[in-house]
């Protein structure tokens, strides 16, 4: 299979991460509105229609609560996350076809990457303090674990920030010999 | 880098240019002026061959070790 160009398998990815990056925009949107009615809705007292309490219908306990406007912030900010790591793919996607992949400002962005991946994993645990504690046991399944994907998957993206930038002083290098 | 390149001196007691060097050599005028500059991370050692060969010197009559501190450039790496 090609690398580059159509039918490719960069092609490919370009197009799934579009798609993502699309889908990731509607997502927060949805529930970035969803968290500011039911903040809304929390500080007024107003009644709300029921469909605008998507979390008090899976969790009926957290209707009308804090917990939900956290929650629901917390599912918000974790497309925020995606969204940063995607629009960072498609940036290093853009140098892939334009120039070189081997620049210094991909090795940042993957580093960028990585810190929002470790983000991520911690707010999991930050929303499990909020939400989580005191609540009743139907939601302890929402504890977060130790992920070793997720762990190995940050340390990926620090060792490919340090190859990109091994990459850039090589090609740097070239650029300079005469 | 504490090495440094003499190219001009060389051009100079030659009597040519850069841009007749350049084309003596088949180097672009902007590798020669990254060369003469001292800008250059490395020389071929087919370049230098070219350039030994049409201006009738040693590799060490363009290139010069001098003992100093390292350019900040090499310093970061």
């Amino acid at each position: 299979m090609r690398t580059l160009g159509p039918r490719s398998v960069s092609s490919f990815l370009k197009v799934v991460l579009d798609i993502t990056f699309i889908l990731l925009v509607i997502g927060l949107l949805f529930f970035g509105g969803l968290a500011l009615i039911n903040a809304f809705g929390l500080i007024t007292g107003a009644k709300l229609p029921d469909w605008i309490w998507p979390v008090g219908q899976h969790w009926p306990m957290f209707a009308g609560t804090p917990r939900a406007v956290a929650l629901l912030s917390w599912i918000s900010l974790n497309h925020i996350g995606a969204l940063v790591i995607v629009g960072r793919l498609r940036r290093i996607f853009r140098t892939l076809t334009s120039d070189t992949p081997f620049q210094a400002e991909n090795a940042r962005r993957l580093r960028i990457i990585g810190l929002v991946m470790a983000a991520l994993q911690v707010s999991e645990w930050v929303i499990w303090a909020v939400v989580g504690q005191g609540a009743p046991d139907r939601v302890e399944y929402l504890r977060p674990d130790v992920n070793p994907v997720a762990i190995f998957g940050i340390i990926v993206m620090f060792v490919l920030a340090e190859v990109f930038d091994e990459g850039a002083r090589m090609r740097k290098d070239l650029d300079l010999t005469i | 880098m504490p090495i440094r390149v003499h190219l001009d001196r060389v051009l100079l007691e030659r009597r040519m240019s850069l841009t007749e060097l350049a084309d003596r050599v088949g180097v672009t005028i902007a590798n020669l002026s990254i060369l003469k500059t001292g800008k250059a991370r490395a020389v071929r050692f087919s370049t230098l061959d070219a350039l030994c060969r049409e201006l009738q010197c040693q590799p060490g009559d363009i290139l010069v070790w001098e003992d100093g501190p390292p350019d900040p450039d090499d310093a970061a790496d």
